[in-house]
């Protein structure tokens, strides 16, 4: 008996050791990676001189001020009207995206059709060539459409998941899930749009809730994208907001650039925050079957 | 109805955007390479002479190929195993869990801020935290900015350090497989190392070889790292592919020429994407094609 | 069927609002720059920091006031970006109705004096006679078309952080290099007199004054002779080697890439780099740098050499304005520019958020209500003051300049030696240039 309770004992002191070690390990690695953000928040309390001779991230004091003049702005517009701009093509963006890709991914991953390796391929294909190029020929095709200056050209390609990245990730995970689902439901009189519906999205849950953080993040970022089809000031998204008081020639409040910075990475952050929690709930769901 | 045609169906709209979203620039840009387009003047013919001179009196862009295939060999695989061990770790279920998910996606959620530009060239400077640390332990500062090994590593490690994407995927991968497959193997006597490599990598390797892809593509056109962070330099030693297709057609004015060389890139990435393709039938594990 | 009829209607009802909407938001697009009121809308773009974009809206706004029936539409854009934008626009013939621009976009968008509107057209409403022929000449295209009217002059100007100097026992200004050779022993290691973010402009003020010329003929061909290169690498080298200026590496390691002003770097926050070879239009920052520490920057003679056939200052116009060949309203488009730079409300308003202008009523309106002090005014001055040669547009062209960077940059780090890198420099300068014809 008394072997047991030690080999019990000895088996709980590695669990609790090699717990601790883990939590040493992955908090060292945590700080790592938020060190950056750490240094933005910082950097928005200090002043230009402070920013550029000090490494460490804890200000001297503490001072709002960059943060209510940032979001001011000296272009006419406050950032409430770049925030406001950015979930204009956010969301509608976001929602395209995951419909589109999903019934493209389903189309794959599902069914036979006659040129499906060569479909394949040109969806791959599409990947390949680099933007740079593309842009000029797209540029003229939505001036020809009279679509400039308008959120259209960031918003209408997702209608149709011309984003492969997403379409690409969803058949992986659709071919992980084993065809003997979809028979059963067969079995059970459901058409090809009710095993979609009522059987694959519930499982595809954690894919789907990855594309929505990707395009999210993707899109709070993008200033490419808004740089070439959006003219006007008061149409600028936060990416492109941001970027424009950073003329290296004149002088620069990186106060308030941190400031501002900080603030364009919050939405991403809570959304990420929340949809995280879902990652744990689908294992409950779809870890049985 | 048959099942091919519903199929297809379901590929509609994505055949439609196909067609104006994709074929047409493509088809445009395919022209441009062929041309001299500048972007004022009308293009003109010019044959195969921008792609002769790529290859024949261009060393910018031998030197850009170069250091692009140096960049993917040290990113990809140093990125996948670096998101696939804290995937790993990451989906235990640890008293706040979440708190650490966040912590690890940050830096992906920074893309390419030019705050991160800023904080990168502050750390990496010659008397920046990174040198300090090394002095610190005893080791003499390096030259990060001005020798090409220097350059490298930095740009290698800001591309690992945003890993977040890779590691959410596999994160999501991981959640995906029945937890009484772990359980079965606990009883059995397994080790967490044992299972890692017995029951999750077999069980994921179709997202692996999404990651694998995906990371490889993403590589051989990254344009932040330099553009923000070297500009290029030294020597041009990590004058990125991507770097060189945007300095021709922005900068130069050559948009022609600058088209020729995305379709060389095009063509690279199109092999390396089919010969990983044609492989995976080797050690790929698709649970639709199982037959169970 | 159902489904297919439902996925079929969904998938031509996108297709069709898509191109309805293109359709007809194009038909509203052509006239939606003047409604039936009379009322006309002209875009104007720029880039800057918050100070320029301030004046500038605030001019907008009194301009708007001033002429009712005109609205101007701001399209700021980022300078990181802006090869980019323009070059978009400039293909897709979409460019603003006015621009603020770079002097190589003249070469690069209009080589035949027709990718922009032709100024003197408009001479009616834009009063060119506030400008010296000189300046004028800056904006005409190789055949002479007005294409930009110049904003300022912008100088290659060396600003000292004087208070360093003065710590180490410094009592002059340098005047001569040997001065500086002088004055650099003094400085502690990793110190240095000056730093060249771009050397080229360094090498090529070096060469002025050897030769009494400017490196570049309007038609693009190289002046200097393979040993004048030689001779100005040679020169240039040498004063890094006796710690006159920042070597490369150094500067490499300390600031990455380019793209950062050599203001906000810790090296010369901390006085490390006490010294700037620069464009004037830049300064301001290098001063405001030091403020908090008290520090002093002054502007310093560029240095001659024995015999100097040229004082070997170089200039180049701030920014030049272009009107669009696009534009539908090029007389309201000229009402703007002669408001912002030749009305005392609007010259006032502008202020020196881009510097000081080359207009006379301007430069005048500015001195007299005391607006252009410091640095500013140091700087101004010495531009007026010293005798520069007029550059061509294309001395910042793209690829010539790096064809500069990566030669200066390989022969630094000691990647190739002097002869192979004069060969390589020459050649390439040659086939650059020739490429811009």
């Amino acid at each position: 008996m008394d072997e047991v309770s030690a080999a019990i004992k000895h088996k709980q002191r590695m669990y609790r050791t090699n717990a601790v070690i883990r939590y040493v390990i992955i908090t060292v690695i945590a700080f790592i990676m938020m060190y950056p953000i750490l240094w933005m928040i910082g950097s928005s309390f200090k002043t230009n001189n402070e920013i550029f001779t000090e490494i460490g991230f804890i200000p001297k004091h503490f001072d709002f001020t960059p943060y209510i003049h940032g979001w001011q702005t000296g272009t006419g517009y406050t950032f409430t009207t770049y925030f406001i701009n950015t979930f204009k093509i956010l969301i509608p963006k976001v929602f395209f995206t995951v419909v589109s890709s999903v019934l493209t991914a389903y189309g794959f991953a599902r069914f036979e059709f006659p040129f499906k390796k060569i479909l394949f391929s040109a969806l791959m294909a599409t990947m390949f060539l680099p933007q740079v190029v593309t842009m000029i020929p797209m540029y003229l095709l939505f001036r020809k459409l009279g679509m400039l200056d308008t959120y259209t050209p960031l918003i209408a390609p997702t209608i149709f998941a011309t984003q492969a990245f997403f379409v690409f990730m969803l058949i992986q995970f659709l071919r992980s899930v084993p065809t003997s689902l979809d028979e059963a439901a067969t079995m059970d009189g459901a058409n090809s749009w009710q095993i979609l519906i009522r059987v694959l999205l519930p499982i595809l849950r954690p894919a789907i809730i990855s594309c929505i953080i990707f395009q999210f993040v993707w899109t709070m970022n993008d200033f490419m994208g808004p740089l070439i089809y959006i003219s006007s000031t008061s149409k600028f998204p936060v990416a492109l907001a941001l970027q424009m008081n950073m003329d290296s020639t004149g002088s620069v409040n990186y106060a308030q650039l941190m400031a501002m910075s900080v603030l364009a990475v919050l939405p991403s952050l809570i959304v990420f925050f929340s949809a995280q929690k879902y990652f744990v709930e689908g294992i409950a769901t779809t870890g049985i079957k | 109805m048959k099942r091919g045609k519903i199929g297809l169906l379901y590929l509609l709209p994505w055949i439609i955007g196909l067609v104006i979203f994709t074929i047409y620039p493509f088809i445009a840009a395919l022209y441009y390479s062929f041309t001299n387009y500048n972007m004022i003047d009308a293009p003109k013919w010019v044959g195969l002479q921008n792609y002769i001179q790529l290859f024949t009196s261009d060393p910018d862009f031998k030197n850009s190929l170069v250091a692009t295939f140096q960049y993917v060999l040290l990113t990809v695989p140093l990125q996948l195993i670096f998101a696939l061990l804290i995937a790993f770790v990451l989906n235990f279920k640890l008293k706040g869990i979440g708190f650490y998910r966040v912590a690890y996606y940050i830096p992906s959620l920074l893309g390419g801020n030019v705050a991160i530009a800023l904080l990168w060239r502050l750390m990496f400077g010659s008397t920046g935290l990174v040198n300090q640390l090394l002095n610190m332990i005893g080791l003499k500062s390096v030259s990060w900015f001005s020798t090409a090994g220097g350059a490298m590593t930095v740009l290698t490690i800001l591309k690992v350090w945003q890993f977040g994407s890779a590691m959410l995927i596999f994160l999501a991968a991981l959640k995906n497989i029945p937890t009484e497959l772990y359980e079965a193997a606990e009883v059995d006597g397994s080790s967490r190392f044992h299972m890692f490599f017995s029951i999750t990598i077999p069980l994921i390797t179709p997202t692996i070889f999404f990651n694998l892809v995906l990371q490889l593509i993403n590589g051989f056109q990254e344009f932040n790292g330099p553009f923000l962070i070297t500009g290029g330099g030294p020597l041009n030693k990590t004058y990125l592919a991507s770097m060189f297709i945007y300095n021709n057609a922005f900068k130069y004015s050559k948009m022609g020429y600058s088209s020729a060389a995305s379709w060389i890139l095009f063509i690279i990435i199109m092999a390396v994407t089919g010969i990983l393709f044609w492989s995976q039938k080797k050690w790929v594990y698709y649970s639709d094609e199982a037959g169970n | 069927m159902k489904l297919k009829k439902a996925l079929v209607s969904t998938a031509i009802a996108a297709l069709s609002v898509l191109l309805l909407a293109g359709c007809s938001s194009k038909s509203s697009s052509s006239d939606k720059s003047s409604d039936s009121k009379g009322k006309v809308t002209i875009r104007f773009s720029w880039w800057g920091d918050e100070a320029r974009n301030k004046a500038t809206r605030q001019a907008i706004k009194a301009f708007e006031k001033k002429n009712p029936n005109i609205k101007v539409k701001a399209e700021i854009f980022p300078i990181s970006s802006m090869d980019q934008k323009i070059g978009t626009q400039m293909a897709g013939g979409t460019e603003p109705d006015v621009m603020q621009g770079l002097y190589a976009w003249l070469p690069q968008y209009s080589k035949n004096g027709d990718g922009y509107y032709d100024l003197e057209k408009l001479k009616g409403t834009l009063d060119l006679s506030q400008y010296s022929k000189a300046t004028l000449d800056q904006g005409r295209s190789s055949n002479g078309v007005l294409n930009g009217l110049a904003h300022g002059k912008n100088t290659m100007e060396i600003a000292l952080n004087w208070s360093e100097f003065e710590k180490l026992g410094i009592k002059e200004v340098p005047k001569t290099w040997d001065d500086y050779v002088e004055a650099a022993k003094k400085f502690p290691k990793g110190s240095h007199p000056i730093i060249n973010p771009s050397p080229m402009f360094m090498v090529l003020t070096y060469l002025e004054q050897v030769t009494g010329k400017s490196p570049y003929t309007a038609s693009n061909k190289l002046v200097y002779t393979k040993a004048q290169l030689k001779q100005g690498l040679k020169w240039y080298k040498d004063m890094v080697d006796k710690n006159v200026f920042v070597s490369r590496q150094e500067y490499l390691d300390a600031v990455g890439s380019q793209s950062l002003p050599v203001a906000s770097t810790s090296k010369w926050i901390n006085g490390e780099w006490a010294g700037d070879y620069e464009w004037s239009g830049g300064l301001l920052a290098n001063e405001t740098a030091l403020k908090a520490k008290n520090q002093k920057v002054v502007i310093a003679p560029i240095p001659q050499i024995k015999g100097a056939k040229a004082s070997g200052a170089i200039s180049k116009p701030t920014f030049l304005f272009y009107i669009s060949k696009h534009t539908k309203h090029p007389k309201e488009s000229a009402k703007l520019l002669q408001f912002l730079f030749n009305n005392p409300t609007g010259i006032k308003l502008m202020g020196t958020s881009r510097g000081v202008p080359e207009s006379k009523i301007a430069a005048k309106t500015l001195k007299d209500e005391g607006i252009v002090t410091g640095i500013v005014k140091d700087a101004y001055d010495y531009g007026q003051k010293v005798k520069s040669i007029p550059e061509v547009p294309n001395l910042e062209n793209s690829d010539v300049t790096n064809v500069w960077q990566q030669q200066l940059e390989s022969y630094e780090l000691g990647k190739s030696d002097l002869n192979a890198t004069t060969d390589a420099l020459y050649t390439q300068l040659k086939s650059s240039l020739a490429n811009l014809k």
